[in-house]
């Protein structure tokens, strides 16, 4: 019994899938503060955060997938969507001369507030989802 | 400093603050001293300023190194990629802030200010002054301040992204 309550409640919904895109948020808020951190230190190159291409990747059913009937065999192709997680990166930019500052402190900004509108989006998506899990439980319409 | 876990976006952008406000003490002293000839060293005051490094996260780097898993690299179109097994989440690459590692002096020669009047002058009645250009450190003080709200308003999206996580 209690294993179909969560197989109902947590399982067939993407509360997985909002835990990791704010964990992304956050990570990349984190970059974000750094390369903000660094906008005056010399060589200093900026940090990035990618999980939307990643996750794009994981769902793209195109591509090549090697399932797995083994725990010890190597993942091939397509990753699953439990294993799909931020990633912190340097960007390449080929411009760039050795020992120069990469960080457009305009861009961060855009980027900061582009990221805290993401973050609060999925904030409220996800109590949208509990709320509605509430008055299903309760039997009442949603106020 | 070894910052991980939810508060450290705060610690990042202290950080810089931090930095930004030693910075902004250096040009302070800079433009109070812009005309002192007597100093301790003997001499007249020598311009100073900091020296920003970026600081690594160490720590993180040995706790995600704990589980290692294979990567396969591509290097043609065709080659079918190996991707890591639940590869942690990458922060190798993260610093966590900005460090003052140092504050030096100005290497640069005074300038030498005609006035056989001055106590200090020279038997060809020139003064040695400070190697500061006022101008310049007002420009400085400019982008200190610039910086430091740039790390204000990434502390208080942090602060309020974390308000908001309480609301689920």
């Amino acid at each position: 019994m209690a294993n179909m309550i969560n197989e109902m409640l947590f399982n067939k919904t993407n509360l997985s899938m909002l835990s990791k895109s704010l964990d992304s948020a956050m990570l990349r808020n984190r970059a974000i503060a750094n390369n903000i951190a660094n906008a005056t230190t010399p060589g200093y190159r900026r940090v990035e955060v990618s999980f939307e291409d990643e996750l794009r990747g994981a769902l793209d059913r195109t591509r090549l997938k090697g399932s797995r009937t083994d725990s010890r065999h190597i993942p091939l192709g397509r990753l699953d969507i439990e294993n799909v997680n931020a990633k912190a990166y340097h960007p390449v930019d080929p411009t760039l001369a050795s020992g120069v500052n990469n960080v457009d402190i305009d861009t961060e900004m855009a980027k900061l507030a582009e990221n805290q509108i993401a973050f609060n989006y999925v904030v409220k998506y996800t109590q949208g989802i509990f709320k509605k899990m509430n008055s299903a439980i309760q039997g009442r319409a949603l106020q | 400093m070894p910052l991980s876990g939810i508060f450290s976006g705060l610690g990042i952008s202290a950080s810089g603050m931090r930095a930004q406000r030693i910075r902004q003490n250096a040009i302070s002293a800079n433009l109070a001293n812009a005309e002192t000839t007597r100093t301790d060293d003997g001499g007249p005051y020598k311009r100073q300023f900091v020296v920003f490094t970026a600081d690594s996260d160490r720590r993180d780097v040995r706790l995600l190194n704990k589980n290692v898993a294979l990567d396969g690299t591509t290097t043609n179109g065709n080659h079918l990629p190996i991707p890591p097994e639940n590869f942690p989440r990458d922060e190798r690459f993260f610093g966590s802030g900005v460090n003052v590692s140092e504050i030096r002096e100005d290497s640069r020669p005074p300038r030498m200010v005609h006035d056989p009047a001055h106590p200090d002058a020279d038997e060809n009645g020139y003064v040695a002054m400070p190697n500061i250009n006022v101008i310049e450190e007002m420009t400085d003080m400019i982008a200190a301040t610039r910086a430091y709200e740039a790390n204000v308003t990434a502390f208080n999206a942090t602060k309020a992204m974390l308000m908001q996580s309480l609301q689920i």
